[in-house]
């Protein structure tokens, strides 16, 4: 295949025949032969009269380029001098902090928090730091992708956006013509573009928007939503309280509302002497740095809360006035509830000392109302999760501390109030039905907001419960962050139950490598999005996600995707896409109603360009939304039952007479918080509740016609539920735990080479006393058997999943470490890609492994990595020739039962039984 | 290319637009009817590049999957990007600097035209050293030294290496280019 011979002479001549015009475009900008019909266009034109100058030619800063483009200055004191502030959000987690990129020469060269963001306040987490990691990677995906082989095989080739719009434009045109619109699935990892997302699949008629909350906050949002129909998730008001009980949550490191609640949870202690108490099997960084820590059993969080309650009613601790006026249940009825969960009961559920717990909820009553629990995962993701968390908010009841200054609050607008600030118009939503998203085993799944339990959709499909033809996944990593692992690949790699596949991405990463068609998808410092989380300040804000530079490659967003499908597939979905609205008009449409200083800027979009966010300096915070009056007219034509004090209008419930004064209440059906839930009991039963949504005139829905009926016995007041299989471990069984690194996100930042040379390997803890036990040290290696739920397969038997050991097994070294409880082994999720950039996958040398001929090693590629990438693993898998803190991990889904706690859906990520052994 | 005369010059020129375009995008049907003329296939041919014979649009589409495996997918080494091999991230100041370069040269690149492709994509820095090889000579030689010669290695690279279905075409524009830029 070499042509060294080629010598000078045969180029003069190649290229005589090439400037005679023969081959289109050889002869130059200009050249004398228009271009042919292929690609022969130049590609530099003329822009300006040419200023041809050598000595202005040095390029700014370092280089690392041998010869004379070598640059010596470092650091480079011009670097931020000439250089544009963009501002924007991060959505390298699920917090959305403000950021803002520093652009110089249509180029991103830092990226810090924005401190005008009311959320974040400009702080920004490693993750948001290595932001020029994700947009400037070397192997960042740019173009589209069309499979040549089989599916899975990896072979590909790039298309143009034309020819993948096309096919994808006739493919979902194919899905409406089969009048299955349900089969066109969409299946979002994050998402912040959900305008963009449910206009077009509204547009469309399909219903079947997957996404990943029960992997995520299903448990907690079911909790919080039995005392309060209302959505989203608890906010406390960390910052001016005196006392914070976290039961799992890992605020500091990774959770929703990491840094704006880290933020104020500090501020809270060091400048407001609270107290912060952390409940977790693990020693999590906010464990760590807790005031307080103690270490129950896995799922047993329910149970301290409880016994915590108990005591704080058995010693008349409790805020009377509070709760006989807003707790739908007396305290009485209670007591004879929570009277057998004693501090002694509780130590020999959870192995923390009765007195301590005793002397905790004395300690939370005192501060009260200024006192808060804090929950997530940690106590979500259990079997038996959403009566954890729904014990834990008992609590904040019985403290009176719920809506309170201080006290557990919730926003119940979101983030950005989008009653005010309203996206431009999109198609109405449609009745299509969608049994992928809303299955009928799951109680309290989809009865308020879309509370969809994700992690059953590739067991739905493989077991033909329902098909798709088109599936298009966006920012989504299932093969690696799903459980089952196995379930999830062979369910991709059949052409059967998954028709085509569309895969949206910024990165090739698990997903893309199981689809037929891979489309480049934008950073989020590319593109718009109107976007803002849950609110620290406890007030609805806004804020902007804008292009900061030209999208790199050929990259695009949705925004641009979907309106362009829309037009090629007709039918009238492009009605939604008006041809000559942009973007950034669309964005100008959406916030046209948001304040701004008229003397500095000439719209709301130049506000925004400047300052990133919006706050209203009138709005007051969140606090005791209800005891807000109801007005006059509101009350005209109004009705008042004098039992319950429930105002109704048209049969609808509006509010609630107190001390006299008609109030908002809670929007639920009995207009107070319901520790005691009839709605939540009779749903378990598949019951008709209309006329307790009719009471609660908020989101509560009805039993769905579709859903078979579900016989669940679920006790009216709070409770604790014990998790059967965990009632009976073997000697060579633990209960698996997850949990994130302060440096990763579950699946989206192993390709991130600041975050992985921070954290690349996530070896499983065992406490010494287990290790033992199994006779292990430092270092040596298990193979773990993980088993589905018993508890699962008693309560969900239609599942069909049973409860036996999943075949795939894990091995992986060990860390001993007194972090953990000794009943527990706890597995980081995160790592163990086995795509998604050579930077996730610790691979320094690239496939063929061989260096390339005549480079210069040193003077040359990345020095972040290329050279200093020193934890490759080069064990080829062999344990004994391993060495520690080397390669780029394992994935714990490979042993991980697919396990929706069968009243909310929610993946029980820390309840799983395993069996391990030592691999000698 | 000291000494290089004004029509040699020109030459060597259309040589570089043509290697860069066949780099910096795949081969389609036109193109490859222009390199099937004869006096152009002899010409290539002697250069060391043997135009695919074949029904055009099967030649086409095996030498997409060919050019995604050698230039697009990170998976053996990074694309034909400067920023990449000198500074493992995209846009980095070689980016930069080229753009300064086209800047002085008064030359706007079409980003849509190279598929996206960034300015110092090898194909793109192989036909700006075509645009500006004849009005600026000085300018040219320098911009060989900065923004070519890192290339020669990682083509060496790929011409040495048989991806695919195993057809030699990228291969020998590969082996092609290394030979010109070390002739530059």
């Amino acid at each position: 295949m070499s042509n060294e011979n080629t010598n000078r002479r045969d180029f003069l001549r190649l290229g005589g025949v090439l400037a005679a015009g023969l081959v289109g475009g050889c002869a130059g900008v200009g050249g004398n032969k228009p271009a042919a019909k292929g690609d022969n266009v130049a590609i530099w034109s003329k822009k300006a009269p040419p200023q041809y100058d050598i000595a202005s030619l040095d390029a700014p800063g370092v280089c690392a380029l041998n010869g004379p483009g070598r640059k010596t200055r470092f650091p480079d004191p011009d670097k931020y001098r000439n250089v544009e502030r963009v501002h924007g959000m991060c959505q390298l987690c699920s917090t959305v902090c403000g950021i803002t990129g520093i652009v110089k020469s249509g180029r991103i060269i830092k990226v810090e928090g924005n401190p005008n963001d009311p959320n974040s306040q400009g702080r920004l987490c490693a993750r948001g730091q290595s932001a020029l990691n994700h947009m400037y990677h070397p192997e960042r995906l740019l173009h589209p992708l069309r499979r040549v082989g089989k599916r899975g095989e990896g072979k590909w080739k790039r298309i143009s956006w034309d020819e993948a719009l096309t096919e994808l434009a006739d493919r979902l045109k194919g899905v409406r013509e089969s009048g299955k619109l349900e089969e066109f699935a969409f299946h979002q990892g994050r998402n912040r573009s959900k305008d963009a997302i449910a206009g077009f699949l509204r547009a469309f008629g399909t219903n079947t928007q997957l996404n990943h909350r029960g992997l995520c906050s299903a448990a907690r949002r079911a909790a919080n939503l039995t005392y309060l129909f209302e959505s989203d998730w608890d906010l406390g008001d960390y910052e001016h309280t005196r006392y914070i009980v976290n039961f799992g949550s890992n605020m500091f490191e990774a959770h929703q509302g990491h840094i704006p609640g880290a933020l104020r949870i500090q501020r809270g202690r060091f400048e407001n002497g609270a107290k912060l108490v952390t409940f977790d099997v693990r020693m999590s960084n906010t464990a760590g740095n807790s005031d307080e820590f103690f270490m129950p059993s896995p799922g047993t969080d329910g149970a301290v809360a409880l016994a915590m309650a108990h005591v704080i009613v058995k010693e008349k601790l409790v805020n009377r006035k509070f709760f006989d006026t807003w707790a739908n249940c007396s305290l009485d009825e209670l007591w004879a509830e929570i009277r057998s969960y004693t501090p002694e009961w509780a130590e020999s559920v959870t192995t923390v000392p009765a007195d301590a717990i005793a002397r905790i909820a004395r300690e939370f009553a005192a501060a009260a109302p200024h006192a808060t629990t804090m929950c997530n995962r940690g106590s979500s993701a259990h079997v038996n999760g959403y009566y954890n968390d729904r014990a834990i908010g008992l609590l904040n009841v019985l403290v009176g501390s719920v809506g309170k200054s201080g006290g557990w609050c919730w926003m119940w607008t979101g983030g950005y109030d989008a009653k005010r600030f309203k996206p431009p118009q999109a198609a109405p939503k449609p009745k299509t039905a969608a049994p992928l998203v809303d299955p009928g085993e799951f109680v309290l799944a989809n009865r308020w907001n879309t509370m969809r339990v994700g992690e059953i959709v590739y067991l739905y499909l493989q077991q033909e419960r329902a098909r798709i033809q088109l599936y298009m996944s966006y920012n989504l990593d299932s093969p690696l962050t799903w459980p089952e692992m196995d379930v999830t690949r062979n369910v991709l790699l059949d052409e059967e139950k998954i028709g085509f596949h569309v895969c949206i991405n910024p990165f090739f990463n698990e997903t893309a490598s199981f689809a037929d068609m891979v489309l480049p998808w934008t950073t989020y410092m590319e593109r718009w999005d109107v976007d803002a989380r849950g609110a620290y300040n406890l007030k609805p804000y806004l804020s902007m996600r804008r292009p900061m530079v030209e999208p790199l490659g050929e990259s695009r967003d949705i925004r641009e995707i979907f309106p362009e499908l829309s037009r090629r597939i007709g039918g009238g979905m492009e009605k939604w896409y008006p041809e000559a609205r942009t973007t950034e008009q669309y964005m100008a449409e959406w916030t046209r109603d948001v304040p701004y200083d008229k003397s500095k800027y000439d719209s709301p979009m130049e506000f925004l360009a400047a300052e990133g966010a919006y706050e209203d300096p009138d709005q007051k915070p969140y606090f005791e939304p209800y005891l807000e009056p109801l007005g006059a007219d509101e009350m005209e034509g109004a009705e008042h039952d004098p039992d319950t004090g429930i105002i109704t209008r048209g049969g609808k419930g509006i509010g609630i007479m107190v001390d006299g004064k008609p109030v908002r209440g809670f929007k639920t059906p009995s207009r107070k918080l319901e520790v005691k839930s009839d709605f939540v009991a009779r749903v378990a039963k598949n019951e008709d509740v209309s006329d307790l949504i009719a009471l609660a005139n908020s989101k509560g829905k009805n039993r769905p016609a579709h859903h078979k009926g579900h016989d669940y016995e679920v006790p009216l007041f709070p409770t604790w539920m014990p998790i059967d299989e965990h009632q009976s471990l073997d000697d060579d069984q633990l209960v698996m735990t997850s949990f994130k690194w302060n440096v990763h996100n579950h699946g989206r930042t192993a390709n991130l080479k600041w975050c992985s040379e921070i954290v690349h390997s996530n070896p499983a803890w065992i406490h010494p006393e287990t290790a033992k036990r199994f006779g292990l040290v430092d270092g040596d290696w298990i193979e773990i058997t993980g088993y589905r739920s018993k508890m699962i397969d008693r309560l969900v038997p239609t599942f069909k999943l049973g409860s036996g050991a999943i075949e795939r097994k894990l091995r992986i070294p060990v860390v001993i470490t007194e972090g953990v409880h000794p009943r527990a082994i706890a597995i980081s999720n995160s790592l163990g890609h086995a795509e998604y950039t050579s930077v996730a996958q610790a691979r320094r040398k690239r496939a063929p492994g061989a260096p390339v001929a005549g480079m210069d090693p040193n003077g040359l590629r990345d020095q972040d990595w290329e050279r200093n990438m020193w934890w490759q693993d080069d064990s080829g898998g062999d344990p004994k020739q391993w060495v520690k803190n080397r390669g780029n991990g394992w994935a714990q889904n490979q042993v991980l039962p697919i396990s929706p706690d069968p009243i909310s859906g929610q993946q029980a990520f820390n309840s799983t039984v395993v069996r391990i052994r030592k691999v000698r | 290319m000291n000494g290089a005369t004004s029509t040699e010059r020109a030459a060597l020129a259309a040589t570089a637009r043509l290697l860069g375009r066949l780099l910096i995008r795949e081969l389609d049907e036109a193109t490859l009817a222009e390199l099937r003329q004869p006096e152009v296939a002899a010409a290539l041919a002697a250069a060391g590049i043997t135009v695919p014979a074949g029904e055009a649009s099967a030649v086409v589409d095996a030498l997409a999957a060919d050019y995604y495996q050698r230039f697009i997918t990170p998976e053996r080494r990074p694309p034909l990007i400067q920023s990449l091999w000198a500074d493992g991230q995209y846009e980095s100041e070689t980016t930069a600097a080229v753009r300064a370069y086209a800047e002085q040269a008064g030359l706007a690149f079409e980003r849509a035209i190279a598929r996206g492709a960034p300015p110092d994509h090898l194909g793109a820095e192989l036909t700006l050293w075509a645009e500006i090889a004849e009005p600026w000579p000085d300018g040219a030689a320098r911009f060989v030294q900065d923004h070519l010669r890192w290339a020669v290695a990682p083509l060496r690279a790929q011409a040495d290496e048989v991806v695919g279905d195993g057809s030699a075409f990228y291969g020998e524009v590969c082996a092609a280019a290394a030979e010109l830029i070390e002739q530059l």
